[in-house]
């Protein structure tokens, strides 16, 4: 293997941990992003928590979220559901009212996909405390008015009426994708790639960090949408398999580990 | 402004930007819990006055945020105030209190 930085390296076992790339929202035309000036992405909108400034985000009184952008969208090429985004909506939803008290915040969503422990919780809170509207209804279309605010369009299906609402921001819940340099490294290899453009994994439940390679393990993202806790479970798992695989088939590195831990 | 195709009649629309805020507010202001439902229908269909009568607490509270208190109050009209919905709802509304709060604050008796 060789390194960016010229360095060759001789190696028994690879772990590709080659991540995601964010969906680009420009693909979804219909929503507006790089078209109309007051829609962003979820990735904008961290942005701006970081940095607070944004042209788009100036004391604005209707803010709309947009649930799965590029996600469970056969028609964008992702069928599959980006797990984290609903959290994450909920989260800056609250963090979007703190900033702005007075603002009107409303989630568009599908179905709410908060199942890790203490995502409920937080979902509550947004309604209880922060007032977060939740509209189920996929944005349908939208569209801006002359005064730069947006329309939006979608149907309350609970209500089965469609539904309209004049926002002055858009932010668009952006999912994950495969990573494009991962699957450079990926061609490299030679590894294979599933129907959804992830990596193929040995076995889902029994071998999830195992590539069909033999030496080749995978980690995180690069083979499928993965939150913060089970991306830092998966890294610790491929350890473990790595040093199991290497203990296995190269009963000689037992001797070079010995002297790791005892070093240590 | 763009009418972006929804000539639909009132009563088949939902039109966001005339929803009643300060209303809402007063609503919420002595009755937190109507912002917690989760939309499950469990009240509307264990409701004993359902039986008889369109009576749907769900809905009511569905299309106060829709900008249609008019029509909330009509799915509440023959509520008896009997209590079963608040059994059955999983955010442990009180739901006959939030009852009386709506009928209080959107037909102003
Ligand atoms: S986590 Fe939520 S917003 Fe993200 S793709 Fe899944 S359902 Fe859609
Ligand atoms: S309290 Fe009213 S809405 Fe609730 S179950 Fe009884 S009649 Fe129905
Ligand atoms: S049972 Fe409770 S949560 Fe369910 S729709 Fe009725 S009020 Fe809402």
């Amino acid at each position: 293997m060789r390194l960016t930085n010229g360095i060759t390296i001789l190696s028994d076992a690879v772990l590709v941990a080659s991540g995601f790339d964010l969906f680009d929202a420009v693909k979804k035309e219909e929503y507006g992003y790089g078209i109309y000036d007051q829609v962003m992405t979820n990735a904008d909108l961290e942005a701006y928590f970081k940095t607070g400034s944004d042209k788009r985000v100036t004391n604005p009184k209707r803010i709309g979220f947009v649930h799965c952008v590029g996600s469970r969208d056969e028609k964008s090429g992702c069928r599959s559901c980006s797990k984290v985004c609903c959290a994450t909506a909920v989260k800056q939803a609250i963090e979007v009212k703190q900033a702005f008290p007075d603002s009107e915040v409303f989630c568009f969503y599908m179905d709410l996909r908060l199942f890790g422990r203490h995502y409920e919780d937080i979902y509550l809170s947004a309604q209880k405390d922060h007032g977060v509207r939740f509209i189920r209804g996929r944005v349908a279309e939208v569209s801006e008015n002359h005064d730069g605010t947006l329309l939006v369009k979608a149907e309350n299906t609970v209500a089965g009426k469609p539904l309209k609402v004049t926002l002055d921001l858009l932010v668009l819940m952006s999912g994950m994708r495969p990573s494009v340099p991962g699957k450079a490294i990926g061609d490299l290899l030679e590894m294979p790639v599933e129907e959804d453009g992830y990596f193929a994994v040995r076995n889902g439940i029994a071998a999830g960090q195992r590539s069909p390679l033999p030496g080749v393990f995978l980690a995180g993202a690069a083979t499928g949408p993965k939150t913060l806790p089970e991306t830092l479970a998966d890294a610790r798992a491929a350890a473990m398999e790595i040093d199991r695989y290497l203990t296995e088939v190269f009963p000689d590195a037992r001797n070079y580990k010995q002297l790791v831990r005892e070093r240590w | 402004m763009v009418d972006f195709g929804f000539g639909l009649v009132p009563s088949s629309r939902i039109n966001l930007d005339l929803f009643d805020r300060e209303k809402y507010d007063k609503l919420t202001a002595i009755e937190p819990d109507a912002r917690i439902c989760i939309s499950c229908g469990s009240c509307t269909a264990v409701c004993t006055a359902g039986q008889f009568a369109h009576t749907s607490l769900r809905e009511a509270l569905d299309d106060i945020l829709n900008a249609n208190p008019d029509k909330a109050l009509e799915s509440l009209r023959s509520c008896q105030l009997c209590g079963k919905c608040a059994m059955v709802c999983p955010r442990g509304i009180n739901t006959r209190h939030l009852i009386l709060s709506i009928i209080k604050v959107y037909s102003g008796e």
